[in-house]
C-alpha cells in the first residue's frame, strides 16, 4: 500500500504537519516562518518539512539563500477525491439499495 | 496510535428485515446495488457462500474511466434476518444490523464500519470523513487561490 495516496495521508497524520501545510496554503514560507505559531524547535519543523517534502507534499524552493517551502497541490487533490469516493460508498449503496426495494423485487 | 476507528451509516426503509436480509445475501440482488454509483458489479465476479467462514468478495467497476475495486471478504457472523458482518482482508470490519421499527414494515439499518489500519490518520481518513474532507476542502481552497 506503499502508493502516493498511503504517503499523503502518512504524512498527514500529524497535527503539527497539517498546520505546516495550512500555514504554506497562504504562500510560501521559510522553516523560521513556519515555527512561529509553534512551541518547538526549528529543527524539529524542519523534520516535519522535510517529511512533507517526502511525501510530495512540499517542494523546496531552490533560490538559495531564502530556503523557502510551496505547498504542491495535486496529491491533495488526489487524497480529497479519494475520500469524497470513500464516505459515498454506503450512501450510494443504501440509495441504491431503497431504490431496489421500491421497485419491489 | 492504534485506535479502531468507527463510521456508522444509518437509514430507515420501507421494507421488513426479511426482504433487506434477502438484498444482502442474494447476490441476484447484491450486485445491482452495492457499491457506489457510477459503479457496477457483474455475477460472474462475485462470489457470495453466506455462511459463516464463507467468501464474500467482489469487483466493482467503474463504468467512467474503467478503474476496478475489488473486495474481498469473509462472513463473520450471519444472524437472520438482523445482523451480517463480513470482515475484509484489508483489515475493514463491516457490520449490519437491521431491526423492525414495528411501524408499517419499516426497518432501520445501521451500517457500522471499524477499520485497524497502524497509522492513525489513515483510519481516521478512511472513517473521520467528513471533519477530514472539511480540513481538505479548506486546504484545497486555499491552494485554488
Amino acid at each position: 500500500m506503499e502508493d502516493q495516496l498511503s504517503k499523503t495521508f502518512q504524512a498527514l497524520a500529524d497535527p503539527t504537519r497539517r498546520a505546516i501545510l495550512a500555514r504554506l496554503s497562504k504562500g510560501e514560507a521559510s522553516v523560521k516562518e513556519l515555527a512561529e505559531p509553534f512551541d518547538l524547535s526549528l529543527q524539529a519543523i524542519s523534520k516535519h518539512v522535510k517529511v512533507l517534502e517526502a511525501a510530495g507534499l512540499v517542494q523546496k524552493d531552490k533560490q538559495a539563500q531564502l530556503r523557502t517551502s510551496t505547498i504542491k497541490g495535486a496529491p491533495l487533490k488526489s487524497a480529497a477525491d479519494w475520500l469524497l469516493g470513500y464516505s459515498s460508498f454506503f450512501e450510494d449503496t443504501l440509495d441504491r439499495l431503497d431504490e431496489h426495494l421500491k421497485k419491489g423485487s | 496510535m492504534k485506535i479502531p476507528e468507527k463510521l456508522v451509516v444509518t437509514r430507515v426503509f420501507d421494507a421488513t428485515p426479511e426482504q433487506i436480509w434477502a438484498c444482502f445475501t442474494d447476490p441476484e440482488k447484491l450486485h445491482k446495488f452495492f457499491g457506489p454509483k457510477g459503479t457496477t458489479i457483474s455475477q460472474e465476479e462475485l462470489t457470495m457462500d453466506v455462511r459463516v467462514g464463507g467468501e464474500f468478495s467482489l469487483k466493482m467497476h467503474n463504468t467512467a474511466n474503467g478503474e476496478i475495486y475489488p473486495m474481498t471478504a469473509e462472513y463473520a457472523i450471519l444472524d437472520e434476518p438482523n445482523k451480517i458482518q463480513f470482515k475484509t482482508t484489508g483489515g475493514i470490519e463491516g457490520t449490519i444490523e437491521i431491526e423492525d421499527l414495528g411501524m408499517d414494515g419499516k426497518s432501520l439499518l445501521t451500517w457500522t464500519t471499524v477499520t485497524k489500519f497502524d497509522e492513525s490518520f489513515y483510519a481516521g481518513a478512511v472513517i473521520g470523513t467528513h471533519s477530514a474532507i472539511d480540513n481538505l476542502g479548506e486546504l484545497l481552497a486555499e491552494v485554488a487561490k
